[in-house]
């Protein structure tokens, strides 16, 4: 069990979806307050991505060597995902740099375009590395569905409280990441029907968290609890992400080969 | 294209684990690091008739190291390029660029990659290369006392033993295209159909 591996995945994750909810939520009126390149939503997204990066080296028996790690773009997955990882945050840093200093339109919009493009690849990777054929338990699609539906309700979740570039009092992003959050609990209990090891303490503590947070989001939805201040939106992203931690644990506790 | 291959007799081998210590001594590997491995499989049940039990166990032992496949799947996972296919076509590693992910742990099916909690990096077995380069066989493949083992080229090995390399708990050869050739014991089908249980795991 390598417990780095759990938060470099569910942290670069949450970065991922937090960068594309950014940008969806530029595109459409009304859920944004028109913050723009300026806003230090990707300076919190940059350093989420090089918490990842650290935590990474904890699960290398000889660190000395990561560099290596881009050897075998040509097959290997993991080579992928540590590339689309530095092209994200290299594009992200090049992408707020340039905004600072105003800069041509078109870079910054080419900057922009590899950062969700690299952020999408790399969620893409992420998936077919652990998608071994010979590791039955994670060959199948609740690992793309984990995984995306993660990124996404961490990634709402994260974008909602620190930088709060989305409006809170939004009520379709609330229905929105009440979806998710039961998503993702539904593709856990699936998960867990499969004939490998089960896990049913954390399924449970999963399944607990999962409801407290739809529980508050629907009392905010239905305006039954009282509007003063944001912190209830503190509280569901904790749960939400607890709740997601252990999913995690669950994915890779599950881990089973086929043959020896 | 399968170029060596090895030969398991599972119905002759007893599990003496004689090619373990073999390879270990060969070459120089601490204890929980084993390139050859030997899986005891067992199951069995009981009979009543008229008040009488009579018990029907099975038991027998697969002696399993890399299979240089044709499709490895540790060379292609591998984002060092640790893992090679060598000159002669062995799949080796090269220490000096691996970081110890272990993801061509996870990627094998036969279990060959090897972390060394020592060196801090993966290890496997090569086939004994050095051997074969001069017209040897392996270590493991000539001190077996029951002559269960044999090596030879993927032709050699197939011409003298036929073509079957699957038997329980083997994984499914379409995954990685193993070269072995496997005899296997008389309860080896029984074992599959009760999903027999590898009772070793903490030697391996």
């Amino acid at each position: 069990m390598q417990h780095s591996l759990v938060f470099f995945t569910l942290i670069c994750q949450t970065a991922i979806g937090a960068l594309i909810f950014r940008e969806i939520f530029r595109l459409i009126p009304g859920t944004c307050h028109g913050a723009g390149i300026k806003n230090n939503t990707l300076i919190w997204i940059i350093v989420l991505l090089f918490v990842a990066l650290f935590i990474a080296f904890f699960h290398l028996g000889n660190p000395v060597n990561a560099f290596n790690a881009l050897n075998n773009l040509q097959t290997s997955w993991l080579s992928r995902e540590i590339f689309f990882l530095c092209c994200l945050i290299t594009s992200l840093i090049l992408y707020v740099i340039t905004g600072r200093y105003k800069r041509d339109a078109w870079i910054i919009s080419t900057l922009l375009f590899i950062s969700v493009s690299s952020a999408l690849l790399l969620l893409y990777s992420m998936v077919r590395l652990y998608m071994i054929p010979a590791v039955p338990s994670w060959n199948n699609l609740h690992t793309p569905a984990g995984f995306i539906l993660a990124a996404l309700s961490c990634g709402l979740g994260f974008i909602l409280v620190f930088p709060g570039i989305a409006k809170q009092t939004n009520k379709n992003i609330l229905l929105l990441l009440g979806f998710l959050v039961i998503a993702s609990v539904v593709n856990t209990v699936l998960y867990n029907s499969l004939p490998y090891r089960q896990l049913s303490t954390f399924l449970i503590m999963r399944c607990f968290l999962s409801i407290s947070a739809i529980v508050i989001i629907s009392g905010k939805y239905f305006l039954i609890f009282p509007n003063k201040s944001g912190n209830w939106l503190v509280i569901v992203f904790v749960i939400i992400t607890v709740s997601e931690l252990i999913n995690r644990y669950i994915f890779f506790l599950s881990f089973e080969k086929s043959g020896l | 294209m399968k170029i060596y291959a090895f030969y398991i007799d599972s119905s002759a081998c007893s599990g003496c684990k004689t090619c373990q210590a073999a390879c270990k001594d060969k070459n120089d590997l601490d204890p929980g690091v084993n390139w050859r491995r030997i899986y005891d499989i067992q199951g069995g049940d009981w009979e009543e008739r008229e008040g009488v039990f009579t018990a029907h166990p099975y038991s027998y032992f697969l002696s399993v190291s890399c299979m240089n496949c044709e499709n490895p799947h540790c060379v292609s996972a591998c984002p060092t390029r640790a893992l090679y296919e060598n000159e002669r076509g062995i799949i080796d590693i090269n220490s000096d660029l691996c970081m110890g992910c272990r993801y061509c742990e996870w990627a094998c099916p036969y279990g060959a990659p090897q972390y060394d909690p020592k060196l801090r990096i993966v290890t496997k077995c090569n086939l004994c290369s050095d051997y074969v380069s001069e017209g040897l066989k392996p270590s493991c493949v000539s001190s077996c006392p029951m002559r269960a083992l044999d090596f030879g080229t993927y032709e050699e090995i197939t011409a003298k033993y036929g073509t079957l390399n699957i038997v329980y708990p083997l994984p499914d050869p379409s995954l990685t295209g193993p070269g072995l050739v496997v005899k296997p014991h008389k309860d080896a089908a029984l074992a599959e159909k009760d999903s027999a249980v590898i009772t070793n795991r903490e030697d391996i």
